[in-house]
């Protein structure tokens, strides 16, 4: 009891201290919301307020859009809807339940870790490890559902080191339906959550526990009646997935295939600037921290020479993360998010051994590396909220939201609000921040126009324009009389990017 | 027989296998000479022939490119400088041999299909101390596709190998038998070598430094073998300090030739010289040394130029992908405080490093360092795997090694049919070999005043010094003149003269319609590709203007 009690009580303190990082200042960093996270906020927002996603349907599995068809994955939708059900939309508030999955993420490793390394403080280091990755940070603060697969990921592992420790069938049940589960919350899953369910069926084998094909079956299957209903009412939903993917061209050249396989472990991806892409990366940090370069490799060591079945578990799952990315063709952020987990922990055991070690020399590199990611990710925070904010913002679609705000303000009640097409996902926008700024009556009010087609003569007093600064077309609006510029949104970096104009 | 002599006839019989396989169709595949070759292949005859390089230095150190009745481009480092062992090679190989792309290739096939294999096979046999292992070892070697493509071309990459496996034969010598003559051997190899190709200058000193660590597992007293290979190693050099008397631009022109002549990569020198922050150069260098350890690389596909891989095959066949690492953990396992596992480990690792200064990825002709030392680590995991007590271990073993040849038999039936179309272009964009005969009869009957060449045309000049020369006329050398292609500024050609232009139609098309030029040759490439046009000149735009 007192020992439940301590796990409790390190838990929370551990909650509430990666609370006050990853949950706070969610309006400020990242600095826009990005077009797929408008979307996800919607789809949200409609389901919150209606019981209905954008499409009318009721509390669909999926959520098919045109620009998707294959519909957004169920879990960070309904997570966010529950938040939206208590506050009001807004860049913060759709935020709030990702970087409380973030929370999560790092309670399950202490609960993981502590578990598989017999020890409170090594469950500790490993949650800080995992609380200080870049790429953990980075994603917890977006609304993107890859993300969502790693409590379930931890879950699954920390049930797997119960079943491990007492082979019960019950135990291999849960531990198989949280996989089941996983598969929910990101398409990804669909190839790395049976690869996981192969490494159980292996574990499971070896304890020779009775009857542990049916539980693990069972486990894994039942959570999924609702999505084998959801296939056979919407059997297109297949070829639209293998479009969206380009899963045809699995049958491709293996040298690619091995060469993305190859890129993911590049230590300057892993350890040094991370993604190209500004959205998943601030370029200043790697995917894990530094100290991972060293801790992975011993922590491979030792999973390998002494981690037993777990430990070979962990490696397998370390090794595979990036097959989801594999067999699309593509190295990308949302498919490799499966490492985190396995990174962190795999970090972690690297950790032990070197604390483990007899000599003091590996017992001060331990301690040198552990400050090293603390260091690092103070380092890496600051840059976060500084620099990368303003260095991201065109990655993150350009300050779209002020613009909206100058002419939801204008539009006001008789004019009507006219939206160049040319502004990438300005649908998404516009409806977005329409809702955020409690506008709902100027929904359908809107016009979304292309150049050649508007009749700028026709266009009433008091209308509203929104067009991108850079157009040539919107520029020599500001030399027709009868429209007047009434706001040049500028980016932190000093870039014109969104032109509001009113006629008179 | 006796185990000695079954070693020797066999090593016999692999040499003579593999200077058949490397020096077979050595003037038809590749059938095209690539720029590089074409300059190895003038100055080599110039040294031949004078003793002087087409500079007029006598018996240079190293060889200045520049060929003063060439095109003499303004380049942005100065001079191009080149390492001298190849060219003395070639230019010993021409006091013999005619000038022929065959020729010029011959000393590098023997060194990758002769040499290498006696050579590894003599290294392997003291690191490993088991014939047969040797054998293996020289057979893998030599099946490398990597060797085979890059040795059959008359260009230096491969030259250092030949160094590298002599030094480990020192080494090893000098570790079962600690006598002075091995470090002094270690050391006067890895000097001389430092002049085998531009590489070598880091990775030599790296491999003396080996040394040392290698003579302090074998002695008690390190100090004095380490002395004895280091000045054995400064002789040679010793050679540069007169040399840089009279050339003191050599050093920075190899620097900024090395640093910016490849514009689409960024040097690892160039990128600290431009001033971008640390960070970014250490995730260029690291993603660059990186990617010489791709899998897809090293065993399916051998890089994206096509004059360095066939692309059916890496740079090593499929089974050493499971014999290297075998080989790595047998080194780790068993070896790793050992001289012989730390050597083996280090030269495999530092092999990248030069082309990741370079900041080129898949660059295999810069990091051909990696072939011996693969190889001799896959010798270990083959060895690893023979002494297994399992049957089915040791026949797992014997199978990696026996479905070599198997694949290379592909290979090499690729290399010389479907791979010489293929990479034609490859070797030269501009099929000059197809228009040379034919500019060179055209040229020599005495009906064309002048020969204009476009420049540079991917080196134009060497070439086509190279085929007057094969075709005994050097003298129109004199005659030859280069442009950059606009046929319209060269309004006083004289008539009859022969021009050679990219093979555009629209430019070709309206030198024709201008009425002065008629085409004389439309060149097309092996694979059927129109690449240049040779135009003769009619008439003078002067005596167009009509009689008043």
């Amino acid at each position: 009891m007192a020992a439940r009690i301590r796990t409790l009580a390190i838990g929370a303190v551990l909650a509430a201290s990666v609370a006050a990082v990853y949950v706070t200042r969610l309006q400020f960093a990242p600095i826009y919301l990005m077009h797929d996270e408008s979307q996800f906020a919607l789809q949200a927002e409609a389901i919150a307020s209606t019981g209905r996603d954008l499409i009318g349907r009721r509390l669909p599995l999926y959520f098919t859009e045109p620009e998707f068809p294959a519909g957004r994955d169920p879990a960070i939708i309904y997570a966010t809807a529950l938040v939206l059900k208590v506050l009001p939309l807004s860049e913060s508030s759709v935020r709030l339940a990702t970087s409380l999955v973030g929370v999560l993420n790092i309670v399950l490793m202490f609960l993981v870790a502590r578990r598989l390394l017999a020890s409170d403080l090594l469950g500790v280091v490993a949650a800080l490890l995992l609380a200080f990755t870049p790429a953990h940070f980075i994603r917890s603060r977006l609304v993107l559902s890859p993300f969502y697969s790693i409590p379930f990921i931890l879950a699954w592992l920390l049930w797997l080191a119960r079943f491990v420790d007492t082979p019960e069938r019950r135990t291999l049940v849960v531990a198989a339906a949280w996989l089941g589960l996983g598969l929910y919350t990101y398409l990804g899953c669909t190839v790395m959550m049976p690869v996981y369910l192969l490494l159980t069926a292996w574990v499971a084998w070896r304890r020779s526990a009775r009857g542990w094909g049916v539980a693990l079956l069972a486990g894994f299957l039942v959570p999924l009646v609702p999505m084998a209903a959801w296939s056979v009412m919407h059997p297109e939903r297949y070829g639209q997935i293998v479009e969206a993917y380009q899963l045809y061209s699995v049958a491709d050249t293996v040298r690619l295939r091995l060469h993305l396989y190859w890129s993911f472990f590049s230590p300057d991806f892993l350890f040094i600037t991370g993604e190209t892409s500004l959205i998943n990366s601030t370029r200043q940090a790697g995917f894990f921290p530094m100290a991972f370069a060293i801790l992975i490799p011993v922590g491979i060591y030792r999973l390998a020479r002494s981690g037993g079945d777990i430990g070979k578990v962990i490696l397998a799952g370390f090794l595979t993360a990036p097959l989801a990315s594999v067999v699309s063709g593509a190295l990308e952020m949302n498919r490799i998010m499966f490492a985190i987990p396995f990174g962190a922990l795999t970090a972690a055991y690297g950790a032990q051994a070197l604390i483990g070690s007899a000599r003091p020399i590996s017992r001060a590199g331990a301690a040198i590396l552990l400050v090293s990611c603390a260091l690092q990710f103070s380092g890496f925070y600051v840059d976060y909220m500084g620099r990368y904010r303003v260095a991201s913002a065109e990655w993150f679609g350009g300050d779209i939201r002020s613009a909206i705000a100058e002419a939801i303000e204008r539009g006001g009640d008789d004019g009507r609000i006219h939206l160049s097409r040319s502004i990438p996902f300005i649908r998404r926008y516009w409806r977005f921040y329409a809702l955020a700024a409690n506008r709902r009556d100027l929904l359908g009010r809107e016009t979304f126009f292309e150049w050649p087609e508007l009749d700028s003569p026709a266009v009433p007093a008091g209308a509203v324009l929104v067009c991108p600064a850079a157009e040539p077309a919107c520029a020599s609006l500001a030399s027709d009389p009868s429209w007047t510029l009434v706001r040049s949104v500028v980016e932190p970096g000093g870039s014109p990017t969104f032109s509001v104009f009113e006629k008179h | 027989m006796p185990r000695a002599r079954t070693g020797q006839m066999v090593l016999l019989v692999l040499t003579a296998i593999g200077g058949w396989v490397y020096l077979h169709r050595l003037g038809d595949v590749p059938v095209y000479l690539s720029l590089d070759e074409a300059h190895f292949a003038v100055h080599a005859d110039a040294i031949a022939s004078t003793g002087r390089n087409l500079n007029g230095d006598r018996l240079p150190l190293f060889i200045n490119l520049a060929d003063p009745l060439g095109d003499r481009p303004d380049l942005p480092w100065g001079n191009t400088w080149y390492q001298p062992f190849l060219f003395y090679l070639i230019a010993a190989a021409l006091k013999l041999l005619p000038l022929t792309e065959a020729s010029i290739r011959t000393p590098t096939a023997i060194l990758g299909g002769v040499v290498n294999i006696v050579l590894m096979y003599l290294a392997a046999d003291r690191l490993f101390g088991k014939r047969r292992i040797a054998i293996a070892a020289a057979a893998m070697l030599a099946m490398c596709p990597a060797s085979v493509v890059i040795s059959r071309q008359a260009l230096d990459y491969t030259c250092p190998i030949v160094f590298i496996l002599a030094w480990l034969f020192c080494l090893s010598s000098f570790v079962r038998d600690p006598r002075l003559r091995y470090a002094i051997g270690t050391g006067l190899v890895l000097g001389v070598g430092c002049y085998s190709y531009i590489t070598s200058w880091i990775m030599m000193p790296l491999y003396l430094v080996l040394s040392w660590v290698a003579f302090a597992t074998a002695v008690r007293n390190p100090i004095r073998p380490a002395v004895a290979s280091a000045v054995a190693f400064m002789l040679p050099l010793l050679a540069i300090l007169p040399w840089l008397w009279i050339h003191p631009e050599m050093p920075g022109n190899l620097l900024s030739a090395y640093s910016i002549s490849d514009p689409e990569h960024v040097s690892a020198i160039q990128a600290v010289r431009d001033g971008r922050g640390l960070i970014e150069v250490a995730r260029r260098s690291v993603s660059v040394y990186w990617a010489y350890f791709d899998p897809s690389f090293l065993f399916l596909s051998g890089g994206a130029s096509r004059k360095l891989s066939t692309g059916q095959a890496g740079v090593f066949l499929l089974p050493v992908a499971i014999l290297l690492p075998i080989g790595v953990y047998a080194l780790v396992r068993r070896d790793r405080r050992s001289w012989f596992g730390l050597t083996l480990v280090a030269g495999l690792f530092s092999a990248p490093l030069p082309a990741t200064l370079k900041g080129t990825a898949f660059a295999i002709e810069r990091t051909m360092a990696l072939l011996p030392f693969a190889i001799l680590i896959s010798a270990c995991g083959l060895a690893w795997l023979w002494e297994s007590r399992r049957t089915t271990v040791r026949v797992l073993g014997t199978l990696l090694l026996v479905a070599q040849p198997l694949q290379f038999a592909g290979f090499y039936q690729d290399y010389l049919s479907d791979y010489r179309t293929r990479s034609a272009l490859g070797y030269d964009p501009t099929a000059f070999g197809e228009a040379a005969p034919f500019l060179v009869d055209a040229a020599a009957g005495g009906e064309s005043p002048a020969v204009y060449l476009t420049a540079p045309l991917y080196d134009v000049s060497a070439k086509w010094r190279f085929w007057v020369t094969r075709l005994g006329h050097p003298d129109l050398l004199s005659r030859t003149h280069y442009f950059d292609g606009n046929l319209a500024g060269l309004g006083p050609a004289p008539i009859g003269s022969l021009a050679v232009v990219p093979s555009e139609d629209a430019a070709v098309n309206a030198a024709v319609s201008s009425g002065e030029w008629v085409l004389a040759r439309r060149v097309m490439s092996i694979d059927g590709q129109p690449t240049l046009a040779i135009l003769r000149k009619t008439a003078s735009r002067l005596l167009k203007k009509p009689a008043t």
